[in-house]
């Protein structure tokens, strides 16, 4: 059961998808192959997916209405996915695999899969794990309260999260484990995009197998695809909603396009400026436009605008009814001007110099732009979440790709498009999973580029493109494999399971107390960097890690502990941070020490006279 | 006085000549520096080197 029920509920999303996306059907243009259909169908169901559980989840999110969702979903899916296999989904493809590309990417996926079962671990201290902070916390609430609120205490759990509220579905369905398997849904769906992708580029299948196979084995790709990380889901939305606007003909194209655009600003806020970049691109490369607003372009962009912000306003304007800000957290412009709740301006603060002490990269002056393709090739670690790079064949091979082919206006489309993506990247926050539909174009181009310099350097460029494509895969295999060792490991020995929860998990002998105790009901966490992801009970943390103040009026624990009862508290959880001393003297009033160990304690409440 | 056609060169110029020589001295560049900076430089060969150089020191 530990690895069947993952399993099962992560066929059941994916089917459910399929049946959403199958909605959508009608809005796909004619002249798209099987294989887009097969992309933007799946996708596009995620999208309506997450839209529809989080409409619902605001009023309930219990199992049942989850089941009611997905069940008749997944019927509706199957009888799609059956009829768009059918006859020549293919056809065009040459018989059988490429040996070595398959390979490669079934070995990606092999340790995708291995990797999956592992239980979710780690530290929210110094940001270390977004999935424990907050990616995960999120849904585990949601569930546990029975509707969909934002975490006051995790100002980042206000996040738009179409994948997240997927998340909860998943966890409900198959356990703690499910949404980390999520991953390999995500890896083939990523894979199966790029390839359509490049065959749209005009690369033949088997070029499009070495995209899939390149970019299965990028690093930095691969680290936006698990630990509950969402943006390659992201850059899916935002590379589909391009693919399909440069060869938008009718109205109803551009609304699909405008749906993608939607689920990518209902998945991250870089959605919004991703599509103010994609209306650039297709504003330019409107046929026959002469590069002046015409009124049938004008309507297209306006269909554009109308369907993304209505499927994504419901996370906005959630936010600015609950929190006083449709960009939650805001930035220090946006609470200037809206009455921003549970999040006092040093908090903005702060969460702004961390964004901007991430970001920097290494550098934003027109040099380091300059030098930018050299920095991801060589020095990816020094951008955030980017260790292990993209590969060479983005330096090497892409800027020949300007001689590959006749370039046509789907190609200089993207191209630009990719381009202005960079440079919004360069210029707010340099984290290198943001840029991950930049990387995923990159391949394609750097695979075009490939097929040039075997053709115009016959002597060694053969023998040289080669030897970069393998170098990449080899070290991005390297990189991979080591990065989720420790998950294969964990999911098949329970006993290093145990020791890495020993190591990974922070003050776990506190959690397993709270969690197995029957009188424990709610629990109040002192420390604002208690991972609370593991805590299986009701709590209250009055101070967030970015300074939240969950509860108004009281700005620090201490004001909670003053009247217990008020807020229905059985214990106090108090641990001390290294390098820190815990918050409560050592007996405090009206509390009972009853459990203890190293860096925590756990309080009773015992008012006067119990 | 005879009327010459003049024919445009055929011969190629000197920058498609190179042109291939080009291509192929960027890739082995690209090579050249991703084992100097990733490979010479990761901590694991650092760590060797060290190893090397106090052993050799002995």
């Amino acid at each position: 059961m530990r690895f069947l029920l993952p399993v099962i509920a992560n066929l059941l999303l994916l089917l459910a998808a399929f049946g959403f996306g199958s909605l959508i059907r009608p809005l796909i243009p004619q002249s798209f192959s099987k294989l887009d259909r097969l992309t933007i169908i799946p996708f596009a169901g995620f999208g309506l997916q997450g839209v529809l559980l989080f409409l619902l989840g605001i009023v309930r999110f219990s199992p049942p209405v989850v089941l009611v969702v997905l069940l008749p979903a997944a019927v509706l899916g199957s009888r799609c996915l059956l009829q768009e296999m059918r006859g020549t989904a293919f056809s065009s493809a040459p018989a059988g695999a490429p040996i070595i590309p398959a390979s490669v990417i079934a070995l990606v996926l092999l340790v995708t899969i291995l990797g999956g079962f592992a239980d979710p671990i780690g530290d929210i201290n110094e940001s270390k794990s977004d999935a424990i902070a907050y990616h995960y916390l999120g849904p585990k609430i949601w569930l546990r309260e029975g509707a969909i609120r934002p975490v006051l205490d995790e100002c980042l759990t206000s996040f738009p999260a179409t994948v997240e509220v997927q998340f909860a579905a998943l966890r409900m369905v198959g356990g703690q484990s499910a949404p980390e398997l999520f991953s390999v849904t995500e890896l083939a769906l990523i894979l199966l995009l790029a390839a359509a992708v490049a065959l749209r580029s005009g690369l033949g299948w088997m070029e499009a197998w070495w995209v899939a196979a390149l970019i299965s084995t990028m690093p930095a790709v691969y680290r936006g695809l698990y630990g509950g990380m969402i943006d390659v889901i992201y850059a899916a939305f935002v590379i589909l909603a391009a693919r399909i606007a440069f060869d938008s003909v009718l109205p109803r194209h551009f609304a699909l396009v405008g749906l993608f655009c939607g689920f990518a600003m209902g998945t991250k806020y870089t959605g919004l400026i991703a599509t103010a970049l994609l209306l650039i691109c297709i504003f330019l490369f409107t046929p026959n436009s002469s590069r002046r607003l015409s009124w049938s372009t004008a309507k297209h962009l306006a269909m554009i605008c109308l369907m993304a912000a209505l499927i994504s306003s419901p996370w906005y304007v959630r936010n600015w009814l609950l929190l006083g800000c449709p960009i939650y957290p805001p930035t220090p412009l946006l609470a200037s001007f809206f009455h921003v709740k549970y999040f006092p301006p040093e908090a903005v603060q702060k969460i702004k110099n961390e964004i901007l002490k991430i970001g920097i990269g290494m550098g934003r002056d027109p040099l380091s732009l300059l030098l930018l393709p050299f920095h991801l090739a060589f020095h990816p670690a020094n951008f955030e979440n980017g260790a292990g790079g993209i590969g060479l064949v983005p330096l090497a091979l892409l800027p020949f790709c300007f001689r590959a082919y006749r370039w046509e206006r789907f190609a200089k489309a993207l191209g630009l498009f990719a381009i202005l993506m960079t440079l919004a990247w360069f210029y707010t926050e340099q984290e290198s999973r943001f840029l991950i539909q930049v990387y995923v174009i990159a391949a394609i181009f750097g695979v075009a580029g490939w097929r040039y310099v075997v053709r115009a350097a016959p002597r060694f460029g053969r023998a040289l493109s080669a030897l970069t494509v393998t170098i990449s895969i080899l070290y991005g295999l390297f990189m991979i494999v080591s990065a989720k060792a420790g998950d294969i490991h964990a999911a098949f020995s329970t006993s290093f399971a145990e020791s890495r929860k020993q190591e990974g998990i922070p003050y776990l002998e506190s959690f397993r107390y709270l969690n197995s105790e029957p009188s424990v009901r709610k629990v109040l966490v002192l420390e604002p960097f208690v991972p609370t992801y593991y805590l299986d009970k009701e709590y209250l943390k009055p101070i967030g890690r970015w300074g939240e103040h969950s509860l108004p009026g009281i700005d620090s624990p201490g004001q909670v502990l003053s009247d217990p009862s008020r807020w229905d508290i059985t214990h106090v959880l108090d641990v001390r941070l290294k390098d820190g001393g815990f918050q409560l003297p050592e007996h405090p009033e009206n509390l009972v020490l009853v459990f203890e160990a190293r860096d925590q304690r756990i309080y009773r409440v015992s008012p006067p006279g119990s | 006085m005879s009327s010459e056609v003049k024919h445009p060169a055929t011969a190629p110029s000197l920058l498609q000549r190179l042109w291939p020589w080009l291509i192929e001295l960027w890739i082995a560049y690209v090579l050249v520096a991703f084992f100097i900076v990733r490979i010479l430089g990761s901590g694991l060969v650092q760590r060797l080197l060290t190893l090397l150089r106090l052993r050799l020191a002995r």
